[in-house]
């Protein structure tokens, strides 16, 4: 380190102005600058100097895809700037100065706002398992069902499939109206065996109808049969006969 | 944000604005990636330094003071440290002294009198050009060895086994020519 007060610092004055000093020599030179007008004129030429550096760059091209790798590690995907923004700006809003009403009615905003917000993403959530889950469906096949009565009853039943799913739709018309406890059930018939497909009851005009999902180890079965039970909680038939293929 | 300063940009970024961010990095892009190719001389090493760079802008709780200087030539300081700091990262099997990272309060005091501030950078470039030709082939490798490769000035003298002050006194010399031929560009 040079003499104090003659001025003789250049060789320092440039350790300091690129910031390869040691704090020691730091705070020397920094107290020196203080009183001498001529190091500190050169302390600021030297910086000059060195701060024009960089400007002698070739541009280089800059790759496309630079942007987003950079952006992407720094806002990582699960960070979602618009709701960020969105409760920021709640948050500003109900910091603003509330009285205790406007407290309590901007805190029911807020549970209303994340309520509604919630429901849209449950809803958008179904609506894309719907349609992810969505088959075209095929009939596979018809029946006809014959009133066992003299009538007009009669009735039509579709089997159909839908992706990995067997379904019944059941549908009949000209049936009597039911009284009490009365029901009308439908039974699958397998080597005259006979298994519920559940209950209906009919509208004013004797219609009715009914879907029934077939497990993989209920198939097949050979006829249908419908009858008229007095309630609803039979296992095997007990009225009489309506309606059969 | 177009019409935003550099100042009001980074003052958003300090409230975790991305949209400035992403200003800032439009307006400065070339010139840091530039910075890193030609320090690094690869584009992998270089793409490192530029997220560093950008994560440091999005992260710094001191932020930019524009008291101290423009905002561009902070940018390059922490530019040149981030460079540096990942070429020693690299070298670590040799024994480095650090250079104390972010000293940018050494940036010039008196923004009026800073070149970049008359003239455009690519005509700052060309003066800049200019004046290396009054270099000599030493001051030319102590620049490319201090400035881009990052070397302390102890670590230039042992690899070239000279004293320390003669690597001062070169450097000092470089700067002086360098402004000199800088300033009577500018006059002309």
């Amino acid at each position: 380190m040079g003499t104090y007060g003659n001025c003789s610092l250049s060789n320092e004055l440039v350790a300091y102005v690129i910031g390869d000093t040691t704090e020691e020599e730091k705070h020397f030179i920094e107290k020196h600058l203080l009183r001498c007008s001529i190091c500190h004129r050169e302390v600021n030429e030297l910086r000059e100097a060195w701060n024009m550096i960089p400007y002698d760059l070739e541009e280089t091209e800059v790759p496309v895809d630079l942007k987003e790798e950079v952006m992407l590690a720094i806002f990582p995907p699960e960070e979602v700037p618009k709701s960020v923004r969105k409760w920021t700006w709640l948050k500003r809003f109900s910091f603003s100065g509330l009285s205790p009403h406007g407290w309590v009615t901007a805190i029911l905003i807020v549970a209303l706002v994340a309520s509604v917000w919630n429901n849209l993403i449950v809803r958008q959530q179904l609506v894309a398992l719907e349609s992810k889950s969505e088959h075209p469906a095929q009939i596979l096949q018809v029946y006809s069902l014959k009133s066992a009565n003299p009538g007009s009853a009669n009735g039509n039943v579709w089997l159909f499939e839908k992706g990995n799913a067997k379904k019944l739709v059941f549908h009949l018309q000209g049936l009597e109206a039911t009284k009490g406890s009365e029901a009308y059930q439908v039974w699958l018939i397998q080597e005259g065996k006979r298994r519920s497909a559940g209950v209906f009851l009919v509208d004013q005009n004797g219609t009715g109808i009914l879907t029934y999902d077939m497990k993989e180890e209920q198939l097949p079965f050979d006829a249908i049969g419908i009858t008229l039970e007095p309630d609803s909680e039979g296992t095997q038939p007990r009225g009489k006969k309506v309606l059969g293929t | 944000m177009r019409n935003k300063s550099d100042t009001e940009l980074m003052q958003l970024v300090m409230e975790k604005n991305r949209p400035a961010l992403e200003e800032l990095y439009d307006r400065y892009i070339k010139l840091v990636y530039s910075f890193a190719i030609k320090s690094t001389k690869d584009e992998q090493k270089a793409r490192v330094i530029v997220q560093a760079v950008f994560t440091r802008l999005w992260t710094t709780e001191k932020g930019y003071d524009p008291e101290r200087g423009q905002f561009v030539n902070w940018l390059l300081t922490i530019t040149r440290n981030m460079a540096i700091d990942h070429l020693r990262a690299e070298k670590r099997n040799h024994s480095f002294v650090p250079i104390e990272p972010e000293r940018w309060d050494q940036i010039a005091d008196h923004p009026e009198n800073n070149p970049a501030n008359v003239v455009s950078r690519k005509l700052l470039r060309e003066q800049i050009e200019k004046a290396y030709r009054y270099l000599s082939r030493s001051q030319v490798e102590l620049i490319q060895s201090l400035y881009w490769e990052g070397y302390s000035l102890s670590e230039i003298a042992q690899m070239r086994e000279e004293p320390i002050g003669t690597i001062k006194s070169r450097l000092h010399q470089t700067l002086k020519i360098l402004r000199n031929h800088l300033v009577l560009e500018m006059e002309e």
